[in-house]
């Protein structure tokens, strides 16, 4: 079995003949820039790292890292080419920190001294009062890619490996208004002033479809699977009601995730953090067929509990370890053991991706995330 | 229904827009002021705070009460005897040294001022120096809360309790901690007097902290 028949036979709900790996290739289950240096000296490998997401600082791991620790999934690197001018795009810095603001008029700042991540500063519409406002947000146009770059895929698939998209526009339904609202304006809005979240998210779903025919046209053919990203869950439970998910947010995911499909990606994944249990069974009505990075320290999130209510509907891609306590700060015979309960209770039948919760952040030790990698070596066969 | 009901009821489902219009009619049918707070807007509040951690209402139930809150607090404060201006006493609160991120600790913010408190808000990346200088110099202040929502800034946390303790002030102050990765036996472990899992639980354990 290659690499894309074992995902596609675990995406499919049986067992392959051992249980896919995903470590830096999907949504979310990326390194981030200081961890990969850590990886690489572990490896005693010299590279030019290649910077993924600028945000989060995350890294485009190298074909060579991902063999050596047997991924079975490649991601495309994507190569934007900017369509027109971009009014809010720049970069600056003072003596404290680095700025950015990005093509949706989203400010970022990271700190020059010992900062790991760039954080959200504001929005372009936290003033807006009403829609005369909102209507004067000028819209990224959405990228389109190099068809040279398809290259990169047809390899990957040549050589047996699974292939996806890991990349979005902008943010989800949910979750791209804050950042240009600002949080507490864009979740009131929601409830008070409805009439002005749906024109956008209508235009949003315009506009990701438009960047969706631009990777098709480079890549047709060549993706297995895509992601959208739409964080609903917090630590204790979702952000709106489950109710408020339903109705208004997840008919979009919907309308997106069937258009994908029609462009010929097999499997739609949802990237959502936190407490997500109360709407799983919407967001598979909604065409999603994973979940992603199944955030299992969160409410109701408990392995056993994901696995026997909604083990035959939905993939877990991610699960495998505790991101928010035992990776960082466990002992390398904590981070094995919670590894090895994991792998017990979500493999069975399939359905099952492993990959850590979340991203590997930079204070992971290097002897933790071995220990993991070692510990599914050992227990991935089926 | 009374029109204090009335207010509490506007708090609660967040009508800001007729918040203002039901004070003034309170005042002018004789309601004192400070009932209006307590009674109306703080009591409403705290049946805000305690059907988010039921489950019955989220973030945006809450943040819109929340509002309708202030804009009332804006409304009724010219009409409070200057000596009733808080009642709850002061809450110093911010984010931890290298971590930018504040949703979570605005909303703890909101809900501890909803609950009557004044709250003094450090922002975020606060290094623990200026902690201690807040403490200082609010020397009436019983409460200060600290947040860190990544793993990797949870030493800075670590530290800033830590910071306060050997500045010598834990006779002054408790201290509550929160955040994405935080749990009870972190804050334990660290010497932090309460810790909370959400922004309604951290408004309840600040009013057990100030009462104990």
């Amino acid at each position: 079995m290659n690499s894309r028949e074992r995902l596609l036979c675990a995406l499919n709900h049986k067992e392959p003949d051992r249980i896919p790996l995903d470590l830096g290739a999907g949504c979310s289950c990326k390194f981030t820039k200081y961890f990969y240096v850590k990886l690489l000296d572990y490896f005693g490998l010299k590279e030019d790292i290649v910077m993924n997401h600028i945000p989060y600082q995350l890294v485009s791991a190298s074909d060579k890292v991902l063999d050596l620790l047997k991924c079975d999934v490649r991601s495309a690197t994507l190569h934007p080419i900017p369509q027109g001018e971009n009014p809010y795009a720049k970069k600056w810095e003072d003596e404290n920190s680095y700025y950015y603001t990005n093509n949706w008029g989203t400010q970022y700042r990271m700190p020059k001294h010992q900062g790991l991540y760039y954080d959200l500063v504001g929005g372009v519409l936290e003033d807006a009062e009403d829609e005369e406002d909102d209507k004067k947000f000028i819209w990224p146009i959405p990228e389109k890619f190099p068809k040279a770059d398809r290259k990169q895929l047809e390899d990957y698939r040549a050589a047996g490996f699974a292939t996806t998209i890991s990349e979005q526009f902008g943010n989800g339904f949910l979750q791209q208004g804050p950042l240009m609202w600002g949080f507490e304006n864009w979740f009131a809005m929601l409830v008070t002033e409805p009439e002005r979240c749906t024109p956008f998210m209508d235009k949003l779903l315009e506009k990701k479809i438009e960047y969706y025919d631009n990777i098709f046209d480079t890549y047709g053919g060549l993706v297995d699977v895509c992601c959208e990203a739409d964080d609903f869950g917090t630590q204790r439970g979702t952000f709106i009601s489950p109710k408020l998910i339903k109705e208004m947010i997840l008919p979009y995911h919907k309308k997106l995730n069937d258009y994908i499909k029609s462009k010929g990606a097999s499997h739609m994944t949802l990237h959502t953090c936190g407490s997500v249990e109360a709407i799983i069974p919407d967001i598979i009505e909604a065409g999603f067929d994973c979940l992603n990075p199944v955030q299992i320290s969160a409410a109701n999130m408990s392995p056993e509990h994901l696995k026997k209510t909604y083990g035959n509907d939905i993939v877990f891609w991610g699960g495998g370890i505790n991101t928010q306590a035992t990776l960082p700060n466990g002992t390398p015979e904590q981070v094995r053991e919670e590894t090895k309960r994991n792998i017990d209770i979500f493999a069975k039948d399939g359905g099952f991706v492993f990959s850590t919760v979340h991203n590997v952040q930079d204070d992971v030790p290097i002897e933790n995330f071995i220990a993991m990698w070692e510990t599914f070596q050992d227990n991935c066969k089926y | 229904m009374s029109k204090i009901q009335e207010i509490q009821q506007a708090v609660e489902f967040g009508k800001k827009k007729i918040i203002k219009g039901l004070i003034e009619e309170a005042l002018a049918e004789g309601c004192q002021a400070i009932d209006i707070l307590n009674q109306g807007m703080i009591e409403a509040m705290s049946i805000v705070g305690e059907k988010f951690k039921a489950g019955e209402i989220y973030v945006p139930e809450m943040l819109v009460a929340a509002r309708a809150m202030k804009e009332g607090v804006e409304i009724i404060k010219p009409h409070l005897l200057s000596d009733q201006n808080t009642v709850a006493g002061k809450f110093i609160i911010g984010t931890v040294e290298g971590d930018l991120h504040d949703i979570g600790k605005n909303l703890v913010a909101m809900m501890i001022e909803s609950a009557g408190f004044t709250v003094i808000d450090l922002g975020v990346d606060v290094a623990p120096e200026k902690f201690i200088e807040a403490i200082k110099a609010n020397p009436d202040c019983r409460l200060v809360g600290l947040s860190a929502l990544l793993t990797t800034t949870m030493p800075a946390l670590n530290k800033a309790v830590a910071a306060i303790i050997e500045a010598g002030l834990k006779s002054q102050v408790k201290i509550m901690v929160g955040g994405a990765p935080i749990s009870q036996e972190f804050a334990d472990k660290i010497g932090a007097d309460g810790f909370a899992a959400d922004a309604a639980s951290a408004a309840s354990i600040a009013k057990e902290l100030v009462a104990s």
